[in-house]
């Protein structure tokens, strides 16, 4: 296997920084709470002398550990006996990593310089690397001892009326009431408010998302009543399982990072809709912080004006007790760190836990990890948060249980009802690669994506281009009518192996009748979805109406009576008409994914079904 | 005749000097060129980073779990190296090996000299969480008994204890460190309300169904309970330690409110001894560990040394009893045995 040089040498990968680019694109940059996905980071060149230690973090703190690192590398404490070390951060979603790691990070072009310091969101992480690498009869990796970085709990995020609506703070509020909450059929009325219609939880994928591991792990407590000891023998309770079912019906999508939901709020609050996309999102304490300074995604852009929401959030602390993202710095004991880089991260481990440094996560949301510093603002009242909550942990279960959470999970999440629309125009037909075509890579990813779905979900495959339809539709063609994939998976793959590029882009007529089509046979038990990918703007002249799209587009999003369909399109190589498909996106409550490098199409695909 | 002898005895005197002088400055040599190979137990880590860093020696310093390094030093074979020169550790860790191996008919092979440093076994606790469990103690103050027999019961079942609190948590150390055998035995002695003489006590029934409840409510076990309850207070509700490590971090947290220390009946101290070896480097190793270097360091991280300051935090009117109140080393090994099978 090549192991990239760490000691004064140059990195032989310079593609690395524009994957880099694409992927953090994709993940839309430092994302508030937990999660995001991919490689990516700042890697810059080792300075002649000094030895590399690589570090993959979780996103939202790759901004602060890439200034700290930044700090260090300039400092004395880089040079302890008399050495060099030079650190690098690399953005890695905590739950890609440890898939990653467990695999023996084998292809660093893909996923980054093997790291020698590994951070996710939390600790429970690395409890499942090291379970999945002892039943491979590998030695665990991520050490017992780490010490956290810094803190964030888990919360409840809720618009402020509908907190109170629940009287809380007076009233302490856990899972078990807003589940029960979620099965009401008068939803929100039972509580004075019809208005507000059914009540609509957000959670995402714990497959990638830290966030949505923490509330699964809660959801799980909650149906057994206990706060200590979940075993498998409680998850495979018919009740429990019955519970958990029930939570998951309420799901309103999932995805891979809570910032969809952040955004998709913030975005309703503007238009004065924020009650009816969503009752509440699980997320980490310093996303409701963000949202109520008027930045949902936690970074000030130059220029940017932080506008507070007209409905702030609160972060209610479950009261049966919360987990908390501990945010460990692992200095891995793996088969590649050397004595050397293995020092030189213990001296940036020591560096970060300096109080000024600590001082610094505060800035970010966080708690800070060294008890030394005051937990002070901004984790006060006035952003809807209290830094005397939680006053109770759960006990985070034991691995083989965190491991089969996340196994039932992917039985009782909420099913969906999923139309695959696939771009066929000719510029498909450009090449990606030396040996591929963009429709290439394409069919692959969406062959792959094909397995992440369950058998009770519903798929169907249409493609488009302009012509290529029967008269009566003439820009698309069904080629697998929606029906359970468990029966048609392997007809889809066939389906898509034969496509081959045509004609042009018919985009808003496309996106218009699936939408429209979904909308009318809608199934109020699953999450009704259209998936779009394209590589191109609208080419259509007999439909250039953007605005009657979204319009269409809108139908069934807003108010409490909603039917909604969520748009999630893919803009696939640099062709693609991002700004518009996010405008798409945004009228259906979903999000744009951007896959303007066409290497990256496997990723994206694996993101966008997971919010399904 | 006499300015001849007053001449002669200055002589000797000169060269009984020299000789002396030699002699240290032989030593001083010895001690800078010979390196003496030190293993501390987890909680005197800085103590062993302060010695390996005084420039005056050549101390290569490791620090590992007492249990790591009593189960090594217990398979060291005849006439082997037992790859160290002394051992710094909180408790009767050399006795404990040199018991197993006489057990398993090897000869001892440590002698672990005077008591270094001394520090009492604390428990720091919530003070809304100390008042209200105080309340339900015997003696109105919180104790290892009640806090064992309440472990894990939701604070709800007791006047004034909240709901939202959850169930009653407790954080030790694990037993494979010199400060967790400690802790768990001083909670032994509290339960038992006097000094446990032997193993046989300790198969009780009504102490094993007490110390079975009040480990499995032990809820996560971190490299450090206290600093957990520091970091985020709703991990533990009472956290077991020894006082240098729990009173300069109380003294030193930014915690808002800070947990409360106290020193439960009967007080227990964890005492710290140099195991060494046979052979120079370990004379030499206790030189400096014993001497003004090792006592210094001892004292600024949290130890009571005699004739040295004490740090911050550190409640200098407390007197400490006489012996560490803690049972002997079989009983303790004991103890680590039916601990370990239950942690």
């Amino acid at each position: 296997m090549r192991r990239p040089p760490r000691r004064g040498a140059r990195r032989p990968w310079s593609f690395v920084p524009i994957a880099v680019i694409a992927v953090m694109a994709l993940a839309q940059t430092c994302s508030s709470g937990d999660d995001g996905d991919s490689a990516g980071g700042d890697l810059g060149e080792v300075p002649s002398g000094c030895t590399a230690v690589d570090a993959a973090v979780s996103p939202e703190k790759v901004e602060l550990l890439t200034r700290l690192a930044a700090d260090f590398n300039s400092s004395d404490a880089a040079k302890e006996g008399g050495g060099c070390t030079f650190v690098r951060i690399q953005r890695k979603s905590s739950g890609t990593a440890a898939t990653v790691l467990a695999a023996g990070w084998r292809d660093e072009e893909a996923e980054g310089p093997k790291p020698v310091i590994w951070s996710p969101a939390a600790s429970s992480w690395g409890a499942i690397l090291n379970h999945r690498l002892g039943k491979a009869g590998q030695p665990a990796m991520a050490p017992t001892d780490a010490r956290p970085f810094m803190l964030t709990p888990l919360v409840i995020a809720m618009p402020a009326p509908m907190a109170d609506a629940l009287g809380y703070p007076e009233t302490p509020v856990g899972y078990g009431d807003l589940i029960a909450l979620s099965q009401d059929p008068n939803g929100w009325a039972g509580k004075g408010h019809p208005e507000w219609g059914k009540f609509k939880f957000g959670k995402t994928n714990p497959n990638f998302s830290t966030s949505a591991l923490s509330a699964t792990i809660a959801q799980y407590y909650a149906a057994t009543g206990k706060q200590a000891d979940l075993t498998l023998e409680d998850l495979n309770d018919p009740q429990v399982e019955a519970f958990s079912r029930a939570v998951e019906s309420a799901v309103v999508h999932y995805g891979d990072i809570t910032l969809t939901f952040l955004n998709n709020w913030f975005r309703n609050d503007a238009r004065g809709t924020s009650l009816t996309y969503v009752s509440a999102v699980a997320v980490e304490e310093k996303s409701v912080i963000d949202y109520n300074r008027g930045n949902p995604d936690g970074i000030t852009d130059p220029g940017e004006q932080p506008r507070p929401p007209k409905v702030p959030l609160v972060a209610v602390y479950p009261k049966e007790g919360t987990l908390f993202s501990d945010n460990p710095l692992y200095v891995l004991d793996a088969p590649w760190v050397s004595t050397e880089e293995r020092e030189g991260a213990r001296a940036f481990e020591r560096f970060v836990q300096q109080p000024a440094n600590q001082r610094r996560v505060l800035e970010f949301g966080f708690r800070p990890g060294n008890p030394d510093v005051a937990v002070g603002a901004p984790i006060e009242a006035k952003n809807g948060v209290d830094p005397n909550q939680p006053q109770t942990e759960l006990r985070v279960p034991e691995p083989p249980v965190l491991a089969a959470v996340i196994d039932k999970w992917a039985v009782h999440r909420k099913s969906a009802r999923v139309l695959i629309v696939l771009d066929v125009s000719g510029s498909m037909g450009d090449p990606a690669t030396d040996d591929a075509t963009k429709l290439d890579l394409a069919k692959d990813a969406a062959i792959d994506a094909i397995g992440q779905f369950k058998d009770e979900d519903e798929v169907g495959l249409r493609i488009f281009s302009t012509g290529i339809g029967p008269p009566e539709h003439s820009d698309y063609v069904d080629l697998v009518p929606i029906g359970p994939i468990g029966a048609n998976r392997e007809t889809i793959r066939t389906k898509i192996r034969s496509l081959a590029p045509t004609n042009g882009t018919p985009l808003y007529t496309v996106a218009r009748d699936s939408h429209r089509e979904l909308r009318s046979s809608y199934d109020p038990t699953r999450i009704n979805a259209v998936l779009l990918l394209t590589d191109g703007r609208n080419e259509d002249d007999r439909n250039r109406d953007l605005d009657g799209t979204l319009g269409v587009l809108r139908e069934g999003s807003e108010g409490q009576a909603t039917s909604p369909i969520r748009l999630f399109p893919i803009a696939y190589g640099e062709g693609a008409d991002l700004g518009v498909l996010e405008r798409m996106a945004e009228a259906t409550n979903a999000k744009a994914y951007d896959a303007s490098d066409p290497a990256t199409i496997a990723n994206v695909f694996t993101a966008v079904v997971s919010n399904f | 005749m006499a300015a001849r002898i007053l001449a002669l005895l200055a002589a000797v005197a000169m060269v009984a000097g020299a000789l002396v002088l030699r002699g240290a400055m032989d030593d001083d040599e010895e001690r800078t060129s010979t390196t003496l190979r030190l293993v501390c137990s987890t909680e005197l880590a800085a103590v062993c980073d302060a010695v390996a860093a005084d420039g005056d020696t050549r101390v290569e310093a490791t620090v590992e779990a007492a249990a790591d390094t009593a189960a090594r030093l217990t398979a060291v074979g005849p006439g082997a190296d037992a790859g160290l020169d002394g051992w710094l550790v909180a408790g009767p860790w050399p006795t404990i090996v040199d018991e197993a191996r006489e057990r398993a008919a090897a000869d001892p092979l440590l002698d672990d000299g005077a008591v270094l440093a001394r520090s009492p076994i604390v428990l720091a606790v919530r003070p809304d969480r100390a008042e209200v469990l105080g309340r339900h103690c015997e003696g109105g103050t919180v104790g290892w008994k009640c806090l064992g027999q309440q472990a894990s019961e939701p604070w709800s079942s007791l006047p004034n204890g909240r709901p939202e609190w959850g169930p009653v948590k407790p954080g030790l150390p694990s037993v494979s460190t010199a400060a967790g055998l400690a802790v768990l035995a001083a909670a032994s002695v509290g339960y038992f309300g006097a000094p446990v003489a032997s193993s046989a006590e300790l198969d009780d029934g009504s102490y094993q169904d007490w110390l079975r409840k009040l480990l499995d409510a032990v809820p996560t076990r971190p490299s450090s309970a206290l600093q957990t309850l520091l970091q985020r207070p709703s991990a533990f509700d009472a956290v077991g330690a020894l006082e240098a490590e729990a009173a300069p971090a109380v003294a030193r947290t930014a915690a808002n409110p800070k947990p409360a220390l106290l020193y439960p009946d009967p007080v227990a101290t964890a005492d710290v001894v140099l195991g060494t070896t046979d052979g120079r480097a370990a004379e030499l190793l206790r030189e400096v560990v014993a001497g003004p270097v090792g006592k210094r360091a001892l004292a600024t991280t949290g130890w009571r040394v005699p004739g040295q300051p004490l740090a911050a935090g550190i409640d200098p009117t407390r007197t400490l009893p006489e012996d560490s109140g803690l049972p002997s080393a079989g009983v303790l090994e004991a103890l680590r045995r039916r601990a370990g099978a239950i942690e």
